[in-house]
Protein backbone atom coordinates (compact mmCIF):
# COMPACT_ATOMS: atom_id res chain seq x y z
CA UNK A 1 0.00 0.00 0.00
CA UNK A 2 2.98 2.53 0.47
CA UNK A 3 4.48 1.60 -2.52
CA UNK A 4 1.35 2.26 -4.41
CA UNK A 5 0.68 5.33 -2.65
CA UNK A 6 4.35 6.54 -4.00
CA UNK A 7 4.21 5.28 -7.33
CA UNK A 8 0.58 6.84 -8.35
CA UNK A 9 1.72 10.49 -8.08
CA UNK A 10 4.71 9.58 -10.62
CA UNK A 11 2.65 7.45 -12.83
CA UNK A 12 -0.24 9.89 -13.02
CA UNK A 13 1.99 12.84 -14.10
CA UNK A 14 3.85 10.67 -16.43
CA UNK A 15 0.34 9.07 -18.06
CA UNK A 16 -1.65 12.20 -18.03
CA UNK A 17 -0.45 15.67 -19.68
CA UNK A 18 -2.50 17.85 -17.96
CA UNK A 19 -0.91 16.71 -14.71
CA UNK A 20 2.47 16.80 -16.02
CA UNK A 21 1.85 20.55 -17.60
CA UNK A 22 0.69 21.65 -14.34
CA UNK A 23 3.16 19.90 -12.39
CA UNK A 24 6.24 21.25 -14.64
CA UNK A 25 4.80 24.96 -14.30
CA UNK A 26 4.48 24.78 -10.80
CA UNK A 27 7.80 23.44 -10.31
CA UNK A 28 8.99 26.72 -12.14
CA UNK A 29 7.51 29.28 -10.27
CA UNK A 30 8.18 27.75 -7.19
CA UNK A 31 11.87 27.18 -8.13
CA UNK A 32 12.06 30.85 -9.37
CA UNK A 33 10.36 31.63 -5.86
CA UNK A 34 13.34 30.25 -4.26
CA UNK A 35 15.92 31.23 -6.19
CA UNK A 36 14.97 34.99 -4.98
CA UNK A 37 16.86 33.82 -1.64
CA UNK A 38 20.18 34.06 -3.93
CA UNK A 39 19.30 36.24 -6.26
CA UNK A 40 18.83 39.27 -3.33
CA UNK A 41 22.35 38.89 -2.15
CA UNK A 42 23.72 39.53 -5.61
CA UNK A 43 21.65 42.31 -6.33
CA UNK A 44 21.13 44.78 -3.91
CA UNK A 45 24.38 45.15 -1.54
CA UNK A 46 26.63 45.14 -4.66
CA UNK A 47 24.25 47.60 -5.90
CA UNK A 48 22.61 50.01 -3.39
CA UNK A 49 24.94 49.47 -0.60
CA UNK A 50 22.02 47.65 1.31
CA UNK A 51 23.79 45.73 4.26
CA UNK A 52 23.14 41.73 4.66
CA UNK A 53 20.04 42.81 7.29
CA UNK A 54 18.51 44.94 5.20
CA UNK A 55 18.16 42.32 2.43
CA UNK A 56 15.85 40.62 4.84
CA UNK A 57 13.52 43.29 5.13
CA UNK A 58 13.31 43.50 1.24
CA UNK A 59 11.57 40.23 1.58
CA UNK A 60 8.64 42.35 3.32
CA UNK A 61 7.65 42.79 -0.55
CA UNK A 62 6.67 39.17 -0.59
CA UNK A 63 4.62 39.60 2.23
CA UNK A 64 3.05 42.30 0.99
CA UNK A 65 2.39 40.03 -2.47
CA UNK A 66 0.35 37.44 -0.21
CA UNK A 67 -1.29 40.30 1.11
CA UNK A 68 -2.55 41.31 -2.34
CA UNK A 69 -3.20 37.74 -3.88
CA UNK A 70 -5.24 36.74 -0.91
CA UNK A 71 -7.12 39.76 -1.43
CA UNK A 72 -7.82 39.02 -4.94
CA UNK A 73 -8.17 35.51 -4.47
CA UNK A 74 -10.29 35.49 -1.27
CA UNK A 75 -12.57 37.90 -3.06
CA UNK A 76 -13.05 36.15 -6.25
CA UNK A 77 -13.93 33.28 -3.88
CA UNK A 78 -16.29 35.44 -1.92
CA UNK A 79 -18.32 37.03 -4.86
CA UNK A 80 -18.16 34.82 -7.87
CA UNK A 81 -16.84 31.38 -7.23
CA UNK A 82 -18.54 30.32 -4.08
CA UNK A 83 -22.04 31.83 -5.02
CA UNK A 84 -21.53 29.89 -8.88
CA UNK A 85 -21.34 26.54 -7.43
CA UNK A 86 -24.26 27.30 -4.71
CA UNK A 87 -26.29 28.33 -7.83
CA UNK A 88 -24.57 25.84 -10.59
CA UNK A 89 -23.33 23.40 -8.50
CA UNK A 90 -19.73 22.25 -9.88
CA UNK A 91 -19.84 23.38 -13.22
CA UNK A 92 -16.64 22.70 -15.79
CA UNK A 93 -13.71 23.01 -14.17
CA UNK A 94 -12.13 24.39 -16.88
CA UNK A 95 -13.91 28.02 -15.38
CA UNK A 96 -12.32 27.74 -12.30
CA UNK A 97 -8.89 28.36 -14.59
CA UNK A 98 -10.55 32.07 -15.07
CA UNK A 99 -8.61 33.89 -12.75
CA UNK A 100 -5.03 32.02 -14.00
CA UNK A 101 -5.20 32.90 -17.48
CA UNK A 102 -5.05 36.60 -16.27
CA UNK A 103 -2.22 35.64 -13.32
CA UNK A 104 -0.65 33.93 -15.93
CA UNK A 105 0.77 37.05 -17.02
CA UNK A 106 1.89 37.91 -13.61
CA UNK A 107 5.36 35.85 -13.74
CA UNK A 108 6.68 37.04 -16.86
CA UNK A 109 6.12 40.40 -16.51
CA UNK A 110 7.28 41.09 -12.46
CA UNK A 111 10.24 38.37 -13.58
CA UNK A 112 11.15 41.25 -16.63
CA UNK A 113 10.56 44.32 -14.91
CA UNK A 114 12.91 43.05 -12.37
CA UNK A 115 15.88 41.72 -14.74
CA UNK A 116 15.77 45.08 -16.14
CA UNK A 117 15.68 47.72 -13.32
CA UNK A 118 18.13 45.95 -11.05
CA UNK A 119 20.85 48.29 -11.91
CA UNK A 120 22.38 50.85 -9.65
CA UNK A 121 21.19 53.96 -11.92
CA UNK A 122 17.23 53.20 -10.88
CA UNK A 123 15.61 53.01 -8.05
CA UNK A 124 16.02 50.06 -6.08
CA UNK A 125 12.02 49.99 -5.58
CA UNK A 126 11.58 49.42 -9.13
CA UNK A 127 12.97 45.98 -9.00
CA UNK A 128 11.35 45.49 -6.11
CA UNK A 129 7.83 45.86 -7.48
CA UNK A 130 8.59 43.41 -10.21
CA UNK A 131 9.08 41.07 -7.60
CA UNK A 132 5.90 41.85 -5.69
CA UNK A 133 4.04 41.68 -9.05
CA UNK A 134 5.48 38.32 -9.45
CA UNK A 135 5.14 36.52 -5.85
CA UNK A 136 1.37 37.85 -6.10
CA UNK A 137 0.27 36.33 -9.51
CA UNK A 138 2.12 33.08 -8.90
CA UNK A 139 0.16 32.97 -5.49
CA UNK A 140 -3.20 33.30 -7.74
CA UNK A 141 -2.05 31.01 -10.10
CA UNK A 142 -1.17 28.40 -7.83
CA UNK A 143 -4.40 28.77 -6.02
CA UNK A 144 -6.15 28.38 -9.01
CA UNK A 145 -4.65 25.19 -10.10
CA UNK A 146 -4.99 23.44 -6.46
CA UNK A 147 -8.73 24.20 -6.98
CA UNK A 148 -8.70 22.86 -10.86
CA UNK A 149 -6.50 19.55 -9.95
CA UNK A 150 -8.77 18.19 -7.44
CA UNK A 151 -11.97 19.09 -8.91
CA UNK A 152 -10.61 17.53 -12.03
CA UNK A 153 -9.58 14.28 -10.48
CA UNK A 154 -11.67 13.49 -6.88
CA UNK A 155 -10.58 9.95 -6.49
CA UNK A 156 -6.52 10.59 -6.62
CA UNK A 157 -6.85 14.28 -5.10
CA UNK A 158 -4.48 13.75 -2.17
CA UNK A 159 -1.48 11.67 -4.61
CA UNK A 160 -1.80 14.46 -6.52
CA UNK A 161 -1.14 17.08 -4.33
CA UNK A 162 1.68 14.90 -3.00
CA UNK A 163 3.13 14.35 -6.22
CA UNK A 164 2.76 18.20 -7.15
CA UNK A 165 4.53 18.90 -4.06
CA UNK A 166 7.42 16.12 -4.43
CA UNK A 167 7.93 18.01 -8.03
CA UNK A 168 7.96 21.67 -6.70
CA UNK A 169 10.61 20.91 -4.07
CA UNK A 170 12.39 19.16 -5.86
CA UNK A 171 12.83 21.76 -8.32
CA UNK A 172 13.15 24.16 -5.56
CA UNK A 173 16.19 22.19 -4.29
CA UNK A 174 17.50 22.26 -7.59
CA UNK A 175 16.78 25.54 -8.06
CA UNK A 176 18.69 27.26 -4.94
CA UNK A 177 21.75 26.09 -6.23
CA UNK A 178 21.70 26.32 -9.98
CA UNK A 179 20.62 30.35 -9.79
CA UNK A 180 23.99 31.23 -8.02
CA UNK A 181 26.26 30.36 -11.21
CA UNK A 182 23.54 31.51 -13.05
CA UNK A 183 23.50 34.60 -12.05
CA UNK A 184 27.10 35.01 -11.57
CA UNK A 185 27.94 33.91 -15.12
CA UNK A 186 24.73 35.53 -17.08
CA UNK A 187 24.40 38.55 -15.22
CA UNK A 188 21.67 39.37 -13.31
CA UNK A 189 19.28 41.01 -16.56
CA UNK A 190 19.78 37.74 -19.11
CA UNK A 191 19.77 35.25 -15.62
CA UNK A 192 16.03 37.20 -14.89
CA UNK A 193 15.28 37.04 -18.67
CA UNK A 194 15.78 33.24 -19.00
CA UNK A 195 14.08 32.48 -16.15
CA UNK A 196 10.79 34.69 -16.84
CA UNK A 197 11.30 33.26 -20.71
CA UNK A 198 10.33 29.96 -19.00
CA UNK A 199 7.59 31.17 -16.83
CA UNK A 200 6.52 32.51 -20.59
CA UNK A 201 5.80 29.22 -21.89
CA UNK A 202 3.61 28.74 -18.74
CA UNK A 203 1.10 31.24 -19.99
CA UNK A 204 0.79 28.86 -23.06
CA UNK A 205 -0.14 25.79 -21.40
CA UNK A 206 -2.58 28.03 -19.15
CA UNK A 207 -4.35 28.92 -21.79
CA UNK A 208 -3.93 25.03 -23.56
CA UNK A 209 -5.39 23.50 -20.29
CA UNK A 210 -8.09 26.04 -20.48
CA UNK A 211 -9.49 25.73 -23.81
CA UNK A 212 -8.74 21.94 -24.16
CA UNK A 213 -8.60 20.85 -20.99
CA UNK A 214 -12.32 18.93 -21.15
CA UNK A 215 -10.82 17.12 -24.26
CA UNK A 216 -7.58 16.36 -22.43
CA UNK A 217 -9.89 14.64 -19.52
CA UNK A 218 -12.12 12.53 -21.22
CA UNK A 219 -8.96 11.43 -22.72
CA UNK A 220 -7.32 10.42 -19.96
CA UNK A 221 -8.04 7.30 -17.46
CA UNK A 222 -7.81 9.20 -14.33
CA UNK A 223 -10.10 12.11 -14.59
CA UNK A 224 -13.80 12.78 -14.51
CA UNK A 225 -15.21 14.58 -17.07
CA UNK B 1 -11.86 23.18 26.37
CA UNK B 2 -12.00 19.82 28.73
CA UNK B 3 -12.79 18.71 25.16
CA UNK B 4 -9.90 20.39 23.35
CA UNK B 5 -7.46 19.48 25.92
CA UNK B 6 -8.87 15.64 25.90
CA UNK B 7 -8.61 15.49 22.42
CA UNK B 8 -5.07 17.10 22.13
CA UNK B 9 -1.98 14.43 22.50
CA UNK B 10 -1.65 15.66 26.34
CA UNK B 11 -5.29 14.45 27.15
CA UNK B 12 -4.32 11.31 25.63
CA UNK B 13 -1.09 11.07 27.27
CA UNK B 14 -2.68 11.95 30.94
CA UNK B 15 -5.34 9.59 29.41
CA UNK B 16 -3.02 7.17 28.80
CA UNK B 17 -0.85 7.41 32.10
CA UNK B 18 -3.76 7.29 34.65
CA UNK B 19 -5.06 4.50 33.15
CA UNK B 20 -8.33 6.47 31.77
CA UNK B 21 -9.39 7.99 35.55
CA UNK B 22 -8.99 11.47 34.41
CA UNK B 23 -10.06 13.29 31.28
CA UNK B 24 -12.79 10.92 30.99
CA UNK B 25 -14.92 10.93 27.72
CA UNK B 26 -19.13 10.68 27.81
CA UNK B 27 -19.13 7.10 27.50
CA UNK B 28 -16.77 6.49 30.53
CA UNK B 29 -18.04 8.22 32.75
CA UNK B 30 -20.56 6.54 35.17
CA UNK B 31 -24.04 7.05 34.60
CA UNK B 32 -23.49 7.07 30.88
CA UNK B 33 -26.40 5.46 28.99
CA UNK B 34 -26.20 4.39 25.22
CA UNK B 35 -28.27 6.48 22.71
CA UNK B 36 -31.57 5.19 22.75
CA UNK B 37 -31.47 4.41 18.47
CA UNK B 38 -28.22 1.67 19.73
CA UNK B 39 -30.31 0.05 22.81
CA UNK B 40 -33.28 -0.72 19.83
CA UNK B 41 -31.13 -1.97 17.21
CA UNK B 42 -28.95 -4.37 20.11
CA UNK B 43 -32.22 -5.41 21.76
CA UNK B 44 -34.46 -6.17 18.81
CA UNK B 45 -35.21 -9.74 18.12
CA UNK B 46 -32.72 -11.32 15.31
CA UNK B 47 -34.81 -11.29 12.26
CA UNK B 48 -37.32 -8.62 13.35
CA UNK B 49 -35.65 -6.03 11.36
CA UNK B 50 -34.70 -5.20 7.90
CA UNK B 51 -30.91 -4.99 7.35
CA UNK B 52 -28.99 -2.49 4.79
CA UNK B 53 -25.48 -2.52 3.51
CA UNK B 54 -23.35 0.35 3.63
CA UNK B 55 -22.98 0.82 0.07
CA UNK B 56 -26.94 0.62 -0.46
CA UNK B 57 -28.11 3.51 1.19
CA UNK B 58 -31.13 5.34 -0.01
CA UNK B 59 -32.26 8.86 1.11
CA UNK B 60 -36.14 8.42 2.10
CA UNK B 61 -37.92 11.39 2.50
CA UNK B 62 -40.08 11.25 5.42
CA UNK B 63 -40.12 13.16 8.83
CA UNK B 64 -37.23 13.14 11.05
CA UNK B 65 -37.96 11.32 14.41
CA UNK B 66 -37.88 13.46 17.64
CA UNK B 67 -38.59 13.65 20.69
CA UNK B 68 -41.23 11.04 22.40
CA UNK B 69 -41.34 8.23 19.74
CA UNK B 70 -42.02 4.49 21.35
CA UNK B 71 -38.25 3.80 21.02
CA UNK B 72 -39.54 -0.41 20.31
CA UNK B 73 -41.11 1.21 16.95
CA UNK B 74 -37.99 2.06 15.29
CA UNK B 75 -38.36 -0.19 12.75
CA UNK B 76 -42.00 1.43 11.47
CA UNK B 77 -40.81 4.85 11.23
CA UNK B 78 -38.92 5.65 8.37
CA UNK B 79 -35.85 7.98 9.34
CA UNK B 80 -33.89 10.06 6.81
CA UNK B 81 -30.76 8.59 6.92
CA UNK B 82 -28.23 10.57 5.01
CA UNK B 83 -25.10 9.37 3.56
CA UNK B 84 -21.98 9.82 6.05
CA UNK B 85 -19.83 12.52 5.21
CA UNK B 86 -16.41 10.31 4.38
CA UNK B 87 -18.31 7.79 2.22
CA UNK B 88 -18.28 10.64 -0.39
CA UNK B 89 -15.19 11.50 -2.05
CA UNK B 90 -13.96 15.04 -2.08
CA UNK B 91 -14.49 17.60 -4.05
CA UNK B 92 -17.38 16.29 -6.33
CA UNK B 93 -20.75 16.79 -6.45
CA UNK B 94 -21.66 13.97 -4.47
CA UNK B 95 -20.13 15.40 -1.35
CA UNK B 96 -21.43 18.67 -2.31
CA UNK B 97 -25.18 17.48 -1.59
CA UNK B 98 -24.25 15.30 1.14
CA UNK B 99 -22.78 18.59 2.55
CA UNK B 100 -25.62 20.42 2.21
CA UNK B 101 -28.00 17.80 3.77
CA UNK B 102 -25.61 17.73 6.79
CA UNK B 103 -25.59 21.21 7.19
CA UNK B 104 -29.34 21.64 7.59
CA UNK B 105 -29.83 18.37 9.82
CA UNK B 106 -26.81 19.93 11.81
CA UNK B 107 -29.33 22.81 12.76
CA UNK B 108 -31.08 20.56 14.75
CA UNK B 109 -30.54 17.59 17.59
CA UNK B 110 -32.16 14.92 15.80
CA UNK B 111 -30.01 11.39 16.41
CA UNK B 112 -28.13 9.65 14.41
CA UNK B 113 -29.76 5.76 13.75
CA UNK B 114 -26.95 3.49 13.39
CA UNK B 115 -26.99 1.21 10.56
CA UNK B 116 -26.95 -2.55 11.01
CA UNK B 117 -24.75 -4.38 8.70
CA UNK B 118 -25.60 -8.00 6.84
CA UNK B 119 -22.97 -9.72 8.44
CA UNK B 120 -24.36 -8.43 12.35
CA UNK B 121 -22.46 -6.22 13.15
CA UNK B 122 -23.82 -2.65 13.87
CA UNK B 123 -22.01 0.75 12.42
CA UNK B 124 -21.11 3.31 14.51
CA UNK B 125 -21.34 6.68 14.06
CA UNK B 126 -22.01 10.24 15.22
CA UNK B 127 -25.17 10.00 18.08
CA UNK B 128 -26.82 13.42 16.56
CA UNK B 129 -26.80 15.21 13.64
CA UNK B 130 -25.08 17.94 15.87
CA UNK B 131 -22.57 15.30 17.73
CA UNK B 132 -19.86 17.68 18.90
CA UNK B 133 -17.84 15.16 18.55
CA UNK B 134 -17.84 15.83 14.78
CA UNK B 135 -15.29 18.01 13.62
CA UNK B 136 -17.74 19.70 10.92
CA UNK B 137 -19.74 20.39 13.72
CA UNK B 138 -17.47 22.33 16.29
CA UNK B 139 -17.78 25.99 16.37
CA UNK B 140 -16.68 28.07 14.26
CA UNK B 141 -14.18 29.85 17.00
CA UNK B 142 -12.79 26.31 17.80
CA UNK B 143 -12.10 25.26 14.42
CA UNK B 144 -10.22 28.82 13.86
CA UNK B 145 -8.07 27.84 16.86
CA UNK B 146 -7.13 24.63 15.42
CA UNK B 147 -6.59 25.96 11.82
CA UNK B 148 -4.49 28.70 12.84
CA UNK B 149 -2.41 26.51 14.80
CA UNK B 150 -1.88 24.13 11.74
CA UNK B 151 -0.79 27.40 9.65
CA UNK B 152 1.35 28.62 12.89
CA UNK B 153 3.05 25.06 12.72
CA UNK B 154 3.48 25.32 8.59
CA UNK B 155 4.89 28.79 9.17
CA UNK B 156 6.96 27.62 11.42
CA UNK B 157 8.56 24.74 9.72
CA UNK B 158 8.46 26.85 6.57
CA UNK B 159 10.07 29.66 7.81
CA UNK B 160 13.06 27.47 9.06
CA UNK B 161 14.04 26.74 5.83
CA UNK B 162 15.19 30.54 4.47
CA UNK B 163 15.87 31.71 7.75
CA UNK B 164 19.18 30.14 7.13
CA UNK B 165 20.12 32.28 4.58
CA UNK B 166 21.67 35.03 5.91
CA UNK B 167 24.13 32.40 7.93
CA UNK B 168 25.84 31.31 4.67
CA UNK B 169 28.39 34.33 4.77
CA UNK B 170 29.15 32.87 8.32
CA UNK B 171 29.05 29.26 7.14
CA UNK B 172 31.59 30.00 4.33
CA UNK B 173 34.01 31.23 6.60
CA UNK B 174 33.53 28.74 9.83
CA UNK B 175 33.87 25.48 7.58
CA UNK B 176 35.94 27.35 4.53
CA UNK B 177 33.43 25.33 1.95
CA UNK B 178 32.24 27.39 -1.14
CA UNK B 179 28.90 29.52 -1.55
CA UNK B 180 27.31 26.57 -3.59
CA UNK B 181 27.82 24.46 -0.53
CA UNK B 182 26.82 27.20 1.67
CA UNK B 183 23.31 26.95 0.42
CA UNK B 184 23.18 23.14 -0.37
CA UNK B 185 22.53 23.24 3.47
CA UNK B 186 19.23 25.34 2.06
CA UNK B 187 18.39 23.19 -0.59
CA UNK B 188 18.80 19.92 1.45
CA UNK B 189 16.26 20.75 3.93
CA UNK B 190 13.55 21.74 1.29
CA UNK B 191 14.54 18.27 -0.83
CA UNK B 192 13.74 16.67 2.51
CA UNK B 193 10.82 17.79 3.40
CA UNK B 194 9.34 17.15 -0.26
CA UNK B 195 10.63 13.33 -0.34
CA UNK B 196 8.96 12.05 2.87
CA UNK B 197 5.46 13.57 2.09
CA UNK B 198 4.04 10.76 0.38
CA UNK B 199 5.13 8.94 3.35
CA UNK B 200 3.53 10.98 5.83
CA UNK B 201 0.38 11.85 3.82
CA UNK B 202 -0.42 7.88 3.40
CA UNK B 203 0.63 7.29 6.92
CA UNK B 204 -2.05 9.63 8.57
CA UNK B 205 -4.90 8.19 6.58
CA UNK B 206 -4.57 4.64 8.25
CA UNK B 207 -7.63 5.27 10.92
CA UNK B 208 -5.58 3.87 13.86
CA UNK B 209 -2.80 6.40 13.49
CA UNK B 210 -4.98 9.48 13.48
CA UNK B 211 -3.24 12.96 12.09
CA UNK B 212 -2.31 14.27 15.94
CA UNK B 213 0.73 11.18 16.61
CA UNK B 214 2.24 12.05 13.08
CA UNK B 215 2.22 15.78 14.02
CA UNK B 216 2.95 15.44 17.43
CA UNK B 217 6.28 12.83 17.02
CA UNK B 218 7.48 14.30 14.28
CA UNK B 219 7.09 17.89 15.60
CA UNK B 220 8.71 17.06 18.64
CA UNK B 221 11.88 15.20 17.05
CA UNK B 222 12.23 18.72 14.78
CA UNK B 223 12.02 20.31 17.69
CA UNK B 224 14.88 18.14 19.27
CA UNK B 225 16.80 18.05 16.60
CA UNK B 226 16.99 22.29 16.58
CA UNK B 227 19.32 21.68 18.81
CA UNK B 228 22.08 19.54 17.62
CA UNK B 229 21.99 21.73 14.34
CA UNK B 230 22.59 25.00 16.28
CA UNK B 231 25.81 23.25 18.05
CA UNK B 232 27.53 21.22 15.20
CA UNK B 233 30.48 21.63 14.69
CA UNK B 234 31.28 19.96 11.10
CA UNK B 235 29.84 20.62 7.96
CA UNK B 236 28.89 17.32 7.13
CA UNK B 237 26.97 17.05 10.19
CA UNK B 238 24.87 20.19 9.83
CA UNK B 239 23.56 19.17 6.26
CA UNK B 240 22.74 15.63 7.63
CA UNK B 241 21.02 17.27 10.61
CA UNK B 242 19.18 20.16 8.62
CA UNK B 243 18.00 17.23 5.71
CA UNK B 244 16.48 15.24 9.31
CA UNK B 245 14.72 18.55 10.30
CA UNK B 246 13.10 18.92 6.47
CA UNK B 247 11.95 15.33 6.80
CA UNK B 248 10.62 15.74 10.63
CA UNK B 249 8.96 18.60 9.03
CA UNK B 250 7.21 17.22 6.30
CA UNK B 251 3.82 16.56 7.97
CA UNK B 252 2.98 20.07 7.67
CA UNK B 253 2.67 20.35 4.05
CA UNK B 254 1.49 16.49 3.59
CA UNK B 255 -1.21 16.78 6.35
CA UNK B 256 -2.32 20.56 6.77
CA UNK B 257 -4.65 20.18 4.27
CA UNK B 258 -6.63 16.96 4.87
CA UNK B 259 -6.82 18.56 8.08
CA UNK B 260 -8.40 21.66 7.03
CA UNK B 261 -10.52 19.21 5.01
CA UNK B 262 -11.41 17.23 8.51
CA UNK B 263 -12.99 20.04 9.83
CA UNK B 264 -14.53 22.33 7.23
CA UNK B 265 -17.23 21.83 4.31
CA UNK B 266 -16.37 22.05 0.71
CA UNK B 267 -17.58 25.63 0.56
CA UNK B 268 -16.02 26.48 3.62
CA UNK B 269 -12.73 25.09 2.56
CA UNK B 270 -11.30 27.27 -0.42
CA UNK B 271 -10.87 30.20 2.06
CA UNK B 272 -9.35 27.91 4.96
CA UNK B 273 -7.28 26.41 2.02
CA UNK B 274 -6.03 29.94 1.52
CA UNK B 275 -4.72 30.73 4.68
CA UNK B 276 -2.68 27.82 5.11
CA UNK B 277 -1.24 28.30 2.06
CA UNK B 278 0.16 31.64 2.39
CA UNK B 279 1.24 30.99 5.57
CA UNK B 280 3.62 28.24 3.20
CA UNK B 281 3.94 30.95 1.61
CA UNK B 282 5.30 34.00 3.53
CA UNK B 283 7.40 31.42 5.23
CA UNK B 284 10.43 31.55 3.74
CA UNK B 285 9.79 35.12 3.22
CA UNK B 286 9.57 35.94 6.52
CA UNK B 287 12.81 34.14 7.19
CA UNK B 288 15.58 36.02 5.91
CA UNK B 289 14.03 39.30 7.72
CA UNK B 290 14.00 37.07 11.08
CA UNK B 291 17.61 36.56 11.24
CA UNK B 292 19.03 39.27 9.08
CA UNK B 293 20.00 41.55 11.69
CA UNK B 294 20.32 38.90 13.90
CA UNK B 295 22.98 36.99 12.32
CA UNK B 296 25.42 40.05 11.29
CA UNK B 297 24.96 41.14 15.19
CA UNK B 298 25.08 37.74 16.61
CA UNK B 299 26.63 35.33 14.53
CA UNK B 300 25.61 32.67 12.39
CA UNK B 301 24.87 30.08 14.37
CA UNK B 302 21.67 32.85 15.73
CA UNK B 303 19.73 32.12 12.81
CA UNK B 304 19.65 28.07 13.70
CA UNK B 305 18.78 29.09 17.37
CA UNK B 306 15.58 31.25 16.12
CA UNK B 307 14.30 27.94 14.29
CA UNK B 308 14.54 26.24 18.21
CA UNK B 309 12.76 28.98 19.35
CA UNK B 310 9.99 29.69 16.95
CA UNK B 311 9.64 26.00 16.82
CA UNK B 312 9.25 25.13 20.39
CA UNK B 313 6.37 27.37 21.51
CA UNK B 314 4.87 26.31 18.86
CA UNK B 315 4.99 22.68 19.58
CA UNK B 316 3.71 23.13 22.99
CA UNK B 317 0.75 24.77 21.82
CA UNK B 318 0.26 22.06 19.67
CA UNK B 319 0.88 19.47 22.63
CA UNK B 320 -1.76 20.89 24.58
CA UNK B 321 -4.25 22.05 22.14
CA UNK B 322 -4.70 20.34 18.66
CA UNK B 323 -7.38 18.00 18.70
CA UNK B 324 -7.79 15.05 16.78
CA UNK B 325 -9.73 15.85 13.78
CA UNK B 326 -9.32 12.62 11.37
CA UNK B 327 -13.39 10.94 11.36
CA UNK B 328 -12.23 7.48 10.93
CA UNK B 329 -10.03 7.97 13.62
CA UNK B 330 -12.89 9.24 16.17
CA UNK B 331 -15.14 6.87 15.21
CA UNK B 332 -12.38 4.12 15.82
CA UNK B 333 -12.12 5.38 19.55
CA UNK B 334 -15.80 5.43 20.36
CA UNK B 335 -16.10 1.73 18.57
CA UNK B 336 -13.64 0.69 20.90
CA UNK B 337 -15.21 2.38 24.21
CA UNK B 338 -18.54 1.53 23.32
CA UNK B 339 -17.37 -2.29 22.87
CA UNK B 340 -16.14 -2.23 26.40
CA UNK B 341 -19.15 -0.19 27.49
CA UNK B 342 -21.59 -3.06 26.37
CA UNK B 343 -20.06 -5.50 25.98
CA UNK B 344 -21.34 -6.53 22.67
CA UNK B 345 -18.69 -6.88 20.18
CA UNK B 346 -21.04 -6.52 16.95
CA UNK B 347 -20.55 -2.32 17.35
CA UNK B 348 -17.73 -1.62 14.65
CA UNK B 349 -16.92 1.46 13.45
CA UNK B 350 -16.68 1.87 9.46
CA UNK B 351 -12.98 1.70 9.20
CA UNK B 352 -12.82 -1.98 11.34
CA UNK B 353 -15.00 -2.68 8.68
CA UNK B 354 -13.50 -2.07 5.51
CA UNK B 355 -9.90 -3.41 6.76
CA UNK B 356 -11.75 -6.88 7.44
CA UNK B 357 -13.32 -6.46 4.48
CA UNK B 358 -10.28 -6.32 2.28
CA UNK B 359 -8.30 -8.72 4.86
CA UNK B 360 -7.02 -11.74 3.21
CA UNK B 361 -9.71 -14.68 4.05
CA UNK B 362 -8.12 -17.73 5.19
Amino acid sequence: MIIDALIKPIEITVKDPAIAFVNIYTSIVYGIYYSFFEVFPLVYPPMYGFSLGMVGVLFTCILVACILGIAVYVSYLYFYLVPDIKKHGLRAQESRLEPALFAAFGPPIGLFIFAWTAHPDVHWIASVIGITIYASTVFVVMQCIFVYVPLSYPQYAASLFAGNDFFRSALACGSILFTRPLFLNLGVGKGTSLLAALSTLGILGMFILYLMGSQLRSRSKFATS
Amino acid sequence: MADLIREAPIGQVIRWLTNAKYLKYPEERAGFELPATYNAILNEKAGSMSSGTPSSLILEKSKTSGEGIPIDDIEAIALTRTKSRTQSIPFTEDRLEIEAELALERTKTAPVVPQKISDGNILVEWYTTDDPANPQNWSNGKRGFVALQICLYTFAVYTGSAIYTPSELGVIERFDVSATDASFSLSLYVLAYDINLLLFASLSEIPVVGRSPVYTATFLFFVILSIPTALVNNFAGLLVLRFLQGFFGSPCLANGGATMQDMYSLLKLPYALTLWVSAAYCGPALGPLLSGFAVTAKGWRWSLWEILWIAGPIFILMFLCVPETSTPNILLRRADRLRKFTGDDRLRAQSEIDQRASAPRL
